[in-house]
């Protein structure tokens, strides 16, 4: 590889949350990052979806301000509405042709909507899944980025009516053909997302032939109050309210006979979401859901599922439908209830099908010749989900397997690590740091304001008299120029502002147009500019907040508008310039746990280029890998405890110390103060824990009595040989997890523990009589239903059991007595050995690591991450990170993911040697604090604090690294001594007086 | 005094402090998508509910608004983890205190709304108004009433 | 009754004048180590040079005047010179409450606090023996989270009446007596809630007026011109009987209760029924004040003063109850409690709440 010519940027394929988070993570470590995406918008099936599992987040709310954070990173270009044409090269230097579909709209596209509102053409909304309509102009959906519109050149019917409605904008160009463009970038990562299966392929279900049969995503749609009916439930053949809604799990998945013999993972919990968000909106709704094995495994799922058969009424009836057929206006869906071995019938409004997911990866194994498994997904190598068969490319999200938001978020940010360290020599070569002139000093100045008041074409002023409204800004006092243009945000009027700036020595400036979150930043880049510090500029939001809501009231909006644009002079005349703060950054990190998540975190970051100190507090490194002797899917555990410590060894930056503690720590992001118990003293930036799991020593089902072992010692029973063919083992399943009183949570990797161990006997010890007693088989992850399967071939015998019906047990002479619920009938088995798949628990450090480090702990004991959807890895408290089973229980694979994405989080952190502070942050006015310490109390962030400073003497203090400027301290201060900077209490004020004056 | 100052039909003006991350996205989705509502509220943008002092809410009473909303995420959604919970917290005994003031419980409100949730933001902006008005009629009709009864009057 | 009511002219004109700096009032003066010399300020002040900033600094706890041997009615003379902007704590709500008040007096209403806080004593809606409450519903629920539970003190206040011989009128539309706001500079304020309520008060046939509040029973009878008789509810107890209390107790002379209203012998009565009475080193016309009044000055000064007061009761009454017979005084010094800067040994009361829990 010729390090002269690599390049120091990195192409995602596509643009969807796995794109975005990948995108962002190398953005913010230095390198250029290309999104290429086919739609007209990022966003991806996420932003389809209303609410995410299990913690009910509206989706568009999580997502919305990272998609606009993309927008605006100096670092990030996002090439939408284009597709790969070809890719050749290396890693390190590869060559992208990359085709830009002919949208015929240009760069002048402000985002308007005028076009489509005059778009004669109306086409079934891919967005709506088909059913809502869009124009053939369009943009697919309001929050889209970029707000671009584009036409469909297919149902476009050149009847010019576009070009008319955008008047003088030039923004639609017929002449506009296909473009290749060329890229060279150093990786690339290829997340394209994923298909659905087409359950019409299952005529028996009756989706395609009848009218309300729907699948998954096109529910999720109805129920989304942004969707085409505004969130509203209602049948499509006669509108009304249904009365009773299926859920079919499995349509697709599962099934060897459709070609999907895996687990789609995902759709049981979607399923039990989307009903919960059915009850909340019509309680009298009857929602049953039809599965054969419920698979809420996850973080918080288990709970959620508990809430919704118990809180919500929601029925679970284990049992596929073989059937559905419509009978006059209703649904007949035909199954079997498997645990009362009843045929049944039962008639519904409407079928909602949970169909397989597929693989999209065509376009890799074509053009990047990435190897794919038999299913499609592509095939992981060196058991890595992240890395492809060709160097330099890296997959995260579905294309690999199934899986969650916060699974993908995981894998995107480990492939953005991995992307990253193939490039670390050339980090930050391709990046972009804005550049402005010198701020001009205003202080003791009069404030001098300027105003730009937007007519946005006709979107402001066919409601607003946008005349009327400017003769009156004219007469406010402090108010030296104002004038009104036509389109605010377009370059010519963007050129203007520094002009007018300069020319009436303007210290203040006010555009009224749009909506400040997604042009404040263009404006205040624009005075910054002109040498305007970026916080003395102001916004007044007089189209989505006036002219496009009060169309029939053009007098009042007028008025109204009048008074927004008022109230931000009288703002204005306060606002005062903000600086961000620099802190150092130690660019060093510190990994708590030594055991395979750890050591595999450790290096990762290493292999960024960034020291690590590597502490472990057991002899050696390791932990739980060390009691196994055979991993799922199929690895040798001790093969991998090798690997990885080789390479800790062998990265030089990785210091390691064993039987070492962290005894104190203080300071805070970018700059931690660490003693460790071994005597030595460091400073590091960021902290990860990983620290590991343990298995429970069950106090149930005979565990004590004589062979009776857990899985754990079940593995080191096959090592030394110690069982006896032709004994009876019998396992049980979910021991002392799924307990509501007092482990409420699923341990996730259980199933497939078990049936990995049952298949190991079998091999061993081929005349042995096998059992598993399960409640519920979750075998979600990548081989693990296949596992499943060979496990049935291999004679091992699954029985159901339910703990609200009858409880195993185990008796003094390990005589097991279980109801089988599928059969309906006692059954007993004399075992010869009993292996109880106990619980995996939270660590015994973690409390005391808690308490050290001052991290939540979740209620079910493990730590408790920022955002389960989007920030997995992260802690909320800055600097701090996390990773591995200390987040949750979960396999080899799902942990090294996690270990992978966590280094590109503190990658982020680490990346430069400064780091900029929040510039709108609290600050303390001390000859006013009284040191009542109410502020540090509704602090999240820990930013607030009492600090002495005397005898008896304490003052609040703000530290700028932490402060994320919400305002609560100064809400609850009861002296004024705390200002929440921008937003302080006299500007607020002088809002509320200015819009109530009567004029 | 409010109830006497206004004219019968009038228009009541209503202050809403709303958070930037769900309510003022939802007004924004409400605006893009042109979802009508009435034109009597007047939008303060703050970052976080948590930022709402409940001296500004009195402070516009004071100065004349007919109503107040402030509008935040829904609890568990917020974007600075717990300010929603601070804004409950203070709204609750504000909420309390204001009929002591003489002001008509009717005319605050607090209220969840989520970035996606366009409808429902110009939804309670025309429902706000509705509760206004009715407010309005209320204290009328009860300072109608004290003027019929010589002692009870201040 | 208004003794203490002169005009601004007068105070300004010949009480200012009386002064021949002695110094005694800086002497006892609690803040005079801030700057604020009560002397120096008015000697400034009659020559026309006072920094009239310091008008906010002092505590018009009124300890000057029970030395000041010309009577120069210096806590007059501040309230005088508050104009606007004088710092108040709490971003002003108070005042905006009270101006509140004032503009929609017919629209108050307190029937839902009346109604949860009325547990065990009984009031009427009407009669001629007014309890009057004020602002107490207002601090019971913006300061629940110090641990102040107004509604015990109004329901006690209610029950040791009760057993006195007294059912008494509580209004439902009651406003702030207007002491804040006067103390705090707003007059016009303070002006028309005098006018709103000695018409109210008229108009309802009262003729006699009883408080919990000290700086409602020194306002109501000091610079109302009511013909009503008003008293503070420690004066109406003296024949109840109380059981004892194995606990010590301290008690603080509030600045309206001792130096304005007189009231020093009262709330002992009680007290010694309740039981053993430990003086601290300053009381009675020397005691301490809490160090703030009216919402003005909360600032690091005040703060001390309450901390000094906190550790004199500790030493007093270490483990028992420091009483007040003023909720001001009571949320001030919960307030300084509750940072949790030292923990005391020590449990701030309400004369009423305890005077209630022992009664027989």
């Amino acid at each position: 590889m010729d390090k002269k010519r690599m390049s120091g940027s990195v192409l995602v394929i596509g643009g969807g949350i796995a794109g975005m988070a990948a995108s962002l993570d190398l953005a913010d470590m230095g390198y250029k990052t290309y999104i290429i995406e086919k739609t007209p918008s990022i966003g991806g099936t996420m932003s389809q979806l209303d609410k995410t599992f299990p913690t009910l987040d509206c989706a568009m709310c999580t997502m919305a301000p990272r998609m606009v954070d993309i927008s605006r990173h100096p670092n990030i270009e996002i090439i939408p509405y284009s597709v790969v044409e070809e890719v050749g090269g290396d890693i390190g230097n590869f060559n992208v042709k990359i085709r830009k579909m002919m949208s015929r709209v240009n760069d002048n596209c402000i985002g308007c909507g005028s076009c489509s509102e005059v778009c004669p053409v109306e086409v079934p909304n891919e967005y709506d899944e088909s059913s809502g309509i869009r124009k053939a102009i369009y943009s697919p959906f309001p929050q889209a980025v970029p707000k671009r519109y584009v036409i469909d050149t297919e149902h476009c019917i050149r009847c010019y009516k576009c070009v008319e409605a955008s008047e003088g904008k030039n923004c639609i160009d017929f002449s506009i053909k296909d473009e290749i463009i060329d890229l060279e970038v150093g990786a690339i990562i290829a997340v394209p997302g994923f298909d659905l299966w087409d359950p019409s392929l299952r005529p028996e279900l009756g989706y395609g032939e009848y009218p309300n049969v729907l699948t998954g995503i096109e529910f999720e749609r109805l129920i989304n109050a942004s969707g085409f009916t505004g969130g509203e439930i209602y049948r499509s053949d006669n509108e009304k309210t249904p009365k009773k809604i299926a859920f079919i799990q499995c349509v697709g998945s599962r099934d060897v006979k459709a070609g999907q013999p895996y687990c789609s993972r995902v759709c049981c919990m979607y399923a039990v979401k989307q009903c919960v968000l059915v009850k909340d909106h019509h309680p009298e709704i009857d929602c049953a859901i039809f599965y054969m094995d419920l698979r809420a495994f996850g973080k918080g799922q288990e709970e959620f599922y508990n809430r919704a058969k118990e809180e919500y009424g929601i029925r679970f009836i284990r049992g596929n439908p073989g059937e559905i057929y419509q009978a006059g206006t209703d649904l007949v869906v035909r199954f079997e209830d498997t645990t009362a071995s009843e045929p049944k019938e039962e008639k519904f409004d409407m079928v909602i099908l949970a169909n397989a997911i597929k693989p999209k990866n065509e376009m890799l194994a074509d053009m990047l010749g990435v190897e794919l498994d038999e299913d499609g997904f592509v095939q992981e190598q060196e058991n890595n989900p992240i890395l492809t068969s060709r160097k330099g490319v890296y997959v995260a999200g579905v294309a690999q397997a199934p899986r969650d938001i916060t699974d993908t978020v995981a894998t995107a940010s480990g492939a953005a690590a991995l992307a990253a360290a193939d490039l670390a020599s050339v980090r930050g070569t391709q990046a972009k740091e804005k550049e402005f002139p010198p701020e001009f000093d205003v202080s003791g100045q009069e404030p001098r304001i300027g105003v730009f008041i937007c007519h946005c074409g006709t979107n402001i002023a066919a409601t607003v008299d946008v005349e009327e409204v400017r003769d009156y800004i004219k007469t406010l006092p402090d108010v030296v120029f104002c004038d009104d243009v036509m389109y605010a945000c377009a370059e010519d009027s963007c050129t203007r502002i520094p002009e007018v700036i300069k020319e009436y020595k303007l210290n203040r400036f006010i555009v009224a147009s749009c909506t400040p979150r997604t042009h404040e930043p263009l404006f205040r880049e624009t005075c910054q500019g002109a040498g305007m510090n970026p916080y003395l500029f102001e916004f007044a939001n007089i189209r989505e907040n006036c002219s496009w809501v009060h169309h029939n009231y053009p007098k009042e909006a007028t008025e109204k508008a009048k008074e927004i644009i008022r109230a931000s002079v009288a703002r204005a005349r306060l606002l005062e310039p903000q600086q961000p703060g620099k802190i150092k950054v130690t660019q060093r990190a510190m990994v708590v746990g030594g055991g395979v998540s750890g050591m595999e975190a450790a290096y990762r970051i290493a292999r960024l280029g960034f020291e690590v100190v590597l502490i472990e507090r057991e002899k050696e490194l390791g932990g739980l890998l060390r009691r196994m002797h055979h991993m799922f899917p199929d690895m040798d555990p001790k093969e991998i405890l090798d690997e990885k410590i080789s390479k800790i060894e062998g990265e030089g930056k990785i210091e390691v110390h064993l039987e070492t503690k962290v005894e104190g720590l203080s300071g805070f992001v970018g700059n931690f103060d660490v003693k460790l118990s071994d005597g030595a003293e460091t400073k590091v930036g960021a902290i990860v824990i990983a620290a590991g799991c343990d298995e429970w020593k069950p106090d149930i089902y005979g565990y004590g009595q004589k062979d009776v072992y857990t899985q754990l010692e079940l593995q080191e029973l096959i090592a030394n040989d110690g069982l006896k063919d032709g004994e009876t083992v019998v396992m049980i399943q979910c021991v002392g997890s799924r307990e509501k009183e007092s482990r409420e949570y699923c341990s996730r990797v259980c199933c497939s523990e078990a049936i990995k161990n049952a298949l190991d006997v079998r091999k061993n010890y081929p005349n042995s009589d096998i059992y598993i007693l399960y409640r519920d088989i979750r075998t979600f992850a990548k081989g693990a239903e296949e596992m499943y399967r060979d496990a049935g071939l291999n004679r091992i015998h699954f029985i159901r059991y339910d703990i609200d019906v009858k409880r195993p047990n185990v008796d003094e002479n390990n005589v097991v007595h279980i109801y089988d619920t599928l059969l309906q009938e006692d059954k007993e088995i004399k075992a010869d050995k009993v292996i109880l798949s106990s619980a995996t628990v939270p660590g015994e450090g973690f409390e005391e690591l808690s308490k050290m480090f001052t991290l939540p702990l979740g209620q079910d004991g493990f730590f408790l991450e920022a955002h389960l959807k989007l920030r997995p890895l992260d802690f909320t408290s800055d600097g701090f990170f996390l990773c591995g089973t200390a987040q949750s229980p979960k396999d080899y694979i799902d942990n090294m993911a996690q270990a992978a994405g966590v280094s590109a989080r503190v990658g982020r952190l680490l990346a430069k040697k400064e780091m900029e502070t929040e510039a709108a942050i609290s600050v303390v006015k001390e000859e006013l604090c009284i040191g009542c310490g109410r502020c540090t109390k509704v602090c999240p962030y820990g930013a607030a604090t009492l600090v002495q400073r005397g005898f008896g003497v304490f003052k609040a203090n703000v530290n700028s690294a932490l402060c994320k400027g919400c305002g609560a301290c100064a809400a609850e201060c009861p002296t004024g001594a705390m200002e929440a900077r921008h937003f302080n209490d006299e500007e607020l004020y002088a809002v509320i007086d200015s819009i109530l004056q009567e004029v | 005094m409010w109830a006497e100052e206004r004219e019968e039909n009038f228009e009541p003006k209503i202050i809403a402090f709303i958070c930037n991350w769900c309510t003022y996205a939802a007004a924004d989705l409400a605006g893009v998508s042109r979802i009508q509502y009435l034109p009597n509220v007047r939008i303060i943008r703050v970052m976080c509910s948590g930022r709402v002092d409940p001296s500004f809410i009195v402070r516009a009473f004071l100065e004349g608004a007919d109503g107040v909303l402030v509008s935040g995420c829904w609890p568990g959604d917020c974007h600075y983890v717990s300010g929603n919970e601070e804004a409950k917290r203070r709204m609750d005994f504000l909420e309390k205190i204001l009929p002591m003031a003489g002001i008509n419980p009717k005319r605050f409100k607090l209220q969840w709304v989520s970035a996606s949730e366009g409808k429902a933001w110009a939804e309670s902006v025309d429902s706000m108004v509705e509760q206004v008005k009715t407010a309005y009629i209320e204290d009328k009709k009860k300072l109608e009433g004290l003027k019929n009864i010589p002692a009870a009057t201040a | 009754m208004s003794d203490l009511l002169l005009p601004k002219e007068k105070l300004m004109n010949e009480t200012l004048n009386f002064c021949y700096k002695c110094g005694e009032c800086t002497s006892v003066c609690p803040v005079s180590d801030s700057g604020f010399k009560p002397h120096d300020f008015i000697a400034k002040l009659s020559m026309g040079m006072a920094n009239e900033a310091y008008a906010w600094r002092c505590l018009t706890c009124r300890t000057c005047m029970e030395v000041c041997p010309q009577g120069v009615e210096i806590p007059e003379i501040v309230r005088e010179l508050r104009g606007e902007n004088v710092p108040v704590a709490h971003k002003g709500i108070f005042q905006s409450l009270y101006h509140l008040d004032a503009e929609n007096a017919p629209l108050i209403n307190r029937e839902e606090w009346l109604k949860n806080n009325t547990k065990e004593g009984k009031y009427s809606e009407e009669g001629d023996t007014l309890f009057f409450i004020g602002c107490l519903p207002v601090w019971d629920l913006y300061f629940e989270d110090l641990g102040f539970d107004g509604g015990e003190i109004f329901d006690s206040a209610l029950v040791l009446l009760n057993k006195a011989g007294i059912v008494p009128r509580v209004i439902n539309d009651e406003l702030c007596c207007g002491h804040d706001a006067r103390w705090a500079g707003d007059n016009d304020t303070f002006e028309r809630l005098k006018e709103l309520k000695e018409k109210k008060f008229k108009d309802l046939g009262i003729k006699r007026i009883v408080t919990v509040c000290p700086e409602c029973a020194k306002t109501l009878k000091q610079d109302y011109d009511l013909d009503i008789e008003i008293n503070h509810i420690s004066e109406l107890l003296g024949d109840l009987s109380f059981k004892k209390i194995d606990k010590p107790l301290t008690y603080q002379d509030s600045c309206r209760m001792g130096r304005y209203l007189r009231l020093f012998d009262e709330p002992r009565e009680i007290l010694t029924k309740i039981g053993d009475l430990a003086e601290m080193e300053r009381n009675r016309e020397f005691a301490l004040c809490c160090g703030v009044s009216a919402w003005v000055s909360c600032d690091p000064f005040s703060k001390r003063i309450r901390y000094d007061r906190l550790d004199e009761a500790e030493r007093t009454a270490e483990g028992g109850y420091l009483v007040t017979p003023c909720q001001k005084c009571q949320i001030h010094f919960k307030c300084a409690m509750n940072e949790g800067v030292k923990d005391y040994k020590l449990e701030v009361i309400d004369l009423v709440t305890l005077a209630r829990r022992q009664m027989e």
